[in-house]
């Protein structure tokens, strides 16, 4: 950033040496009372209901009959880790976040780019590229289902129409998955794009200017500028939607219900099967628990990959 | 796009150019390709749109027996009374306004609630802060399917099933949303704190006075965010709601989906209607939503 | 809800007046008359109790004439009962999704509308109220088999429906002409597995395909109803007759041989695995074996659409599929007499099986209503008609249902695009019986 922003460190730094012990306890209670509000609904709405679920992973509580439930040990997690079909939906929910977090970043940027021109229409056509994103993904999952039929689909037709060969998309244990990765990254990448497009005109323009004066090409600029300039905007974008990604469900649940062949059961999918349509609640909680260590490693991960400059 | 003049990108270097009209002429022919791609893009983009405003516009029978043709885009033969249909189907202008209470209250007490926390931490310095962020943030990773049943029994014991409560209070505060102001506040100048401090305003006044009023951008990334997954919520909406005088229009366009015998005109017709506020709530905000962040909070 | 039921006033009306006329034109004949009254069992007597009924969401006209049957009820137990309905989505799951959150947040109502294979699950998770008691042996035999068994799980009755399902197959007359083939209309007269698969053939043309399975609604509970009369008619199950595990059933010899032939109509190209959802509508499909729900679409979206409709094809037995939705009382209910009360006005031939069945077209429950709805002695529904009566049987009746048929359906899902057949029921089996073993086999508690 330009301007000198608020840095931990050197608040630290005022905070210690600045004040007298009274203001701090000041601090203190005025923060926690700022604080409190969310902490208590989160504690009653997110946290409680986690560790709930977690108490759950170690019981055969059934929601119809939820008196019967008996602490049964580690037997859920023992079937879990025996269950194929589990192991199978790790493997589709990983394929399609290494595909779909890269694809749908970089298609994001390059959306931003051609967006952050003066250009007459760029509202326009900022609104378009966003328009898929306020659809519920219901609605866009059945819409697409229609539109990939093999027999009578649009895109078949088209297909067709230029001369090629005629896919069988969703019926395809191969192909359903990608299917569902491009309807994804078409419905969600004009959000990030619109994350982007803030980065892009957070970028003090000096920086370019010096560039072109040092004789900076566009492509050293945007190498050189650009990517590092928006490494924060990455960084979150990356996460944010690695998280969404890893919570695959609604498209899963519309379009094709985990098959063909389960090619595209996912974790959630799984999960949300065994709880509410099966009523095995503390199955699913099991799942539930691997699932956030899951996603807690690869958050992990991806912090020692991704460099920070804040904290 | 990477091969776009970058030194165009800036409202005052475009200023510049405007005033040579030769060079305007190059510009707009630069443009050309840059168009193209637009366009086509938008096409990519628009298609569902177009299908769905063109079927919401034709009898049932026709919907999905066009959808291999062009006549996919094309109302006909013409219908427009499939939106009078949806409305005699369900309430739906009853469910529009429960959904848009239901949201609006989740969104204004949610701005509150978590930019204050934000605030907080980016801003203050309090005993335990630290961890208690790092635990906010590692919240992050819960996904809603695998907490809702616990969730559901938390709200049930708390009486509120069959209530807006229900949709509202367990929505209020958010992660992700705390996450974002935070990230913002850290990014105003800190100068504009300290002084305030020194005059001697409360941490609350600041709050108040100065940094809400500059965090419009923020506020409205929020706000579309929010709206958007309020507003299109339809899980927990349909197991915690049974009367359905506080149905959400996402519950109501349930009821329109029959299986076989779905009437797809009317089903496309509903979509549009509750799809639309989203759309007008985007072009509203989107002005602030997408201006510079570094031209609000960072000017000096 | 007020807002929504007051658009049906006038409709409704219409209704009650058109289901008036057509009980005193039967009294006129002197038809057997079934409700309670006339049994002359002395009615119990209620004051002021209000009963709160759940129905799924159907057709208009089959919201409208629920509504229409209740308003009636409550004219004739005025100051007595009075029940206020409530139409709830059925999209998915969403009906199971709401009657399980209701259960757990103790708000269910005093009468439940339940879909048949699930009855079992409920009766499991305790939330019924077995109907023994109100419903005696001379008045329950005149319910066709196949709806007694669907309600029937340990040992008692925990739901009763006015109607069922069923299944033929759709043929395009035209199409089956020009082929010199001709359909039959009687369950006698069905045609063999052979002969069936011999006709597809034919009638498979470029452009045309010779029958359609509507695979395009997906694994789902359509592929169970749909397919396991063909597994039956062949001498297998997909359960064991104690409804108590799938390996040796699900995955047995008979099953196997049954989906095999099958899958040889796809491997042929002449079912598709992903079909266009209006193939036979459109005639791009000659004969199409499917329930009656899609025919009210047909009569008013396709009036040019020359078919009629066959008796399902068999392997060795005739067997058809049936089933639908049913009434019970939940554990819940202050007042179980009164639920009895409505729940015997619904399945009452006059005031409750008549005017629903005229409205969503499906095959009453009771031998005495047939009399009462003339078009289920004609072409196309006296085939669903005699099928019901003759041949139909229900479903598995296990608390594990869900998952039963979720493996099934993603079986037979697979078995369409040419997964092995062995291979996709033995993982069926094997789950399924996974599953059992987690819940103690379902047992009763």
């Amino acid at each position: 950033m330009a301007a000198p922003t608020i840095a931990r460190g050197e608040r630290a730094r005022a905070g210690a040496g600045g004040r007298r012990g009274s203001l701090r306890g000041q601090e203190d209670l005025a923060g926690w009372l700022f604080v409190l509000p969310a902490t208590v609904l989160l504690g009653a709405f997110l946290v409680w209901p986690t560790v709930r679920s977690f108490w759950l992973s170690f019981t055969d509580y059934r929601v119809l009959a939820p008196d019967d439930a008996r602490f049964i040990g580690v037997a859920n997690y023992r079937d879990l880790l025996g269950d194929s079909n589990f192991w199978q939906a790790v493997r589709n929910t990983a394929y399609f976040a290494v595909v779909v977090v890269p694809v749908q970043t970089a298609a994001a940027l390059g959306l931003a780019l051609l967006l952050n021109q003066k250009i007459p229409l760029r509202s326009f056509f900022r609104t378009v590229f966003f328009s898929p994103v306020v659809l519920s993904m219901v609605v866009v999952a059945v819409l697409w289902s229609y539109f990939y039929n093999p027999s009578q689909g649009m895109f078949n037709e088209i297909l067709e129409n230029l001369g090629l060969p005629r896919q069988r998309f969703l019926t395809s244990d191969t192909q359903a998955m990608p299917a569902i990765m491009v309807m994804s990254v078409w419905q969600g990448v004009g959000f990030q794009m619109v994350i982007y497009l803030a980065g892009l005109q957070a970028i003090p323009q000096y920086l370019y200017e010096a560039a072109a004066v040092d004789g900076a090409n566009a492509w050293q600029r945007f190498v050189g500028i650009t990517i590092p300039q928006l490494r924060r905007t990455t960084f979150f974008i990356v996460v944010v939607s690695t998280i969404l990604a890893l919570k695959l469900f609604t498209q899963v649940f519309v379009m094709t219900k985990g098959g063909p062949f389960g090619s595209t059961r996912t974790i959630i999918y799984m999960l949300w099967e065994e709880g509410l349509n099966f009523r095995n609640t503390g199955y699913s909680s099991a799942m539930a628990v691997l699932f956030f260590l899951l996603v807690l490693a690869i958050t992990l991960i991806q912090r020692r990959f991704v460099p920070q400059d804040e904290d | 796009m990477a091969t776009q003049p970058i030194e165009t990108l800036e409202a005052g270097t475009w200023r510049r150019e405007r005033t040579a009209g030769g060079a305007r002429h190059r510009r707009v022919l630069a443009q050309l390709p840059t168009y193209l791609i637009l366009l086509l893009l938008s096409l990519l983009f628009l298609f569902p749109w177009l299908f769905m405003f063109a079927s919401s516009l034709k009898p049932s029978g026709r919907v999905l027996a066009d959808v291999g043709s062009a006549l996919a885009f094309w109302p006909t033969p013409f219908r427009p009374e499939n939106y009078q249909d949806v409305f005699a189907r369900v309430p739906l202008e009853r469910y529009l306004l429960n959904s848009f209470f239901v949201t609006t209250a989740t969104l204004v007490c949610g701005v509150f609630v978590n930019s204050l926390a934000a605030y907080a931490f980016a801003i203050m310095r309090f005993r335990g802060s630290d961890i208690l962020f790092a635990l906010f943030v590692s919240l992050l990773i819960v996904p809603f399917e695998a907490i809702f049943l616990p969730l559901f029994l938390t709200v049930n014991a708390l009486g509120w099933l069959n209530s807006y409560q229900a949709l509202i209070v367990p929505f209020v505060a958010n992660v992700l949303y705390i996450f974002l102001f935070r990230q913002f506040f850290l990014g105003l100048p800190r100068d504009l704190v300290e002084s305030a401090r020194i005059d001697g305003a409360s941490y609350f006044r600041i709050y108040r006075t100065i940094v809400m009023p500059l965090s419009v951008p923020i506020v409205s990334t929020v706000a579309i965010l929010e709206f958007l997954a309020r507003w299109n919520d339809f899980f927990w909406p349909l197991i915690t709601i049974t009367d359905d005088d506080k149905y959400t229009a996402q519950l109501g366009l349930a009821f329109l989906f029959g299986g076989e015998r779905t009437q797809w005109g009317i089903v496309m017709a509903g979509t549009v209607v509750i799809s639309l506020p989203l759309l007008v709530v985007f072009l509203l905000f989107q002005r602030f939503f997408v201006q510079s962040v570094a031209t609000t909070g960072m000017k000096n | 809800m007020t807002s929504r039921r007051n658009r049906y006033d006038f409709s409704r009306r219409a209704l009650i007046q058109g289901s008036a006329a057509v009980g005193a034109g039967v009294l006129a004949g002197g038809l057997p008359r079934w409700s309670a009254l006339a049994q002359g069992t002395p009615r119990p007597t209620f004051s002021n109790v209000e009963l709160s009924v759940w129905v799924h969401d159907g057709e208009p006209a089959e919201n409208e004439t629920n509504q229409a049957i209740v308003d009636a009820f409550n004219a004739a137990y005025q100051g007595q009962i009075r029940a206020n309905l409530q139409v709830i989505s059925n999209t998915g799951n969403d009906y199971q999704n709401q009657v399980t959150s209701a259960s757990v947040a103790g708000e269910l109502p005093d009468v439940l509308d339940m879909d048949g294979p699930f009855v079992a699950s409920y009766a499991y998770g305790q939330i019924l109220r077995p109907l023994g008691d109100y419903f005696g042996q001379e008045e329950l035999a005149d319910f066709v088999p196949a709806i007694i068994e669907q309600g029937t799980w340990n040992g008692q009755l925990w739901a009763l429906g006015a109607f069922s399902g069923s299944e033929g197959v759709l043929v395009n007359t035209e199409l089956l002409a020009a082929a010199g083939i001709t359909a039959p209309t009687s369950v006698d007269q069905a045609m063999d597995w052979a002969t069936f698969t011999e006709a597809a053939r034919t009638l498979t043309t470029d452009g045309v395909l010779g029958l359609d399975f509507h695979m395009d609604y997906g694994a789902g509970e359509w592929f169970t109803y749909g397919f396991t009369p063909l597994v039956w008619s062949n001498g297998g199950d997909i359960l064991s007759p104690d409804a108590t595990a799938a390996e040796g059933y699900m995955n047995g010899p008979a099953t196997v041989e049954a989906l095999t032939a099958v899958q040889q109509l796809f491997n042929d190209g002449i079912v598709s695995p992903s079909p266009s959802p209006t193939a036979f509508e459109e005639g791009q499909a000659a004969m199409q074996m499917i329930g009656g729900w899609v025919i009210p679409n047909i009569e008013t979206t396709y009036p040019d659409l020359p078919w009629s409709i066959m008796p399902l094809p068999y392997f060795k037995e005739k067997v058809s599929p049936s089933g639908s939705w049913a009434w019970g009382i939940t554990s819940g209910s202050e007042n179980p007499d009164a639920a009895a009360e409505l729940i015997r006005w619904f399945l009452d031939p006059q005031q409750g099986v008549a005017p629903i069945v005229e409205a969503n077209r499906l095959a009453p429950s009771r031998q005495s209503a047939y009399p009462l709805v003339p078009f289920y002695n004609e072409l196309p529904y006296s085939v669903y008609g005699e099928q019901i009566q003759k041949t139909a049987r229900a479903r598995p009746v296990t608390p594990g249902y869900p998952v039963v048929t979720a493996r099934f359906a993603e079986a037979v899902a697979n078995i369409s695009l040419g997964g092995d057949v062995q291979e996709s029921l033995d993982q069926a089996a094997q789950q399924v019986d996974e599953d059992f073993q987690r819940n103690n086999g379902y047992q009763p508690r």
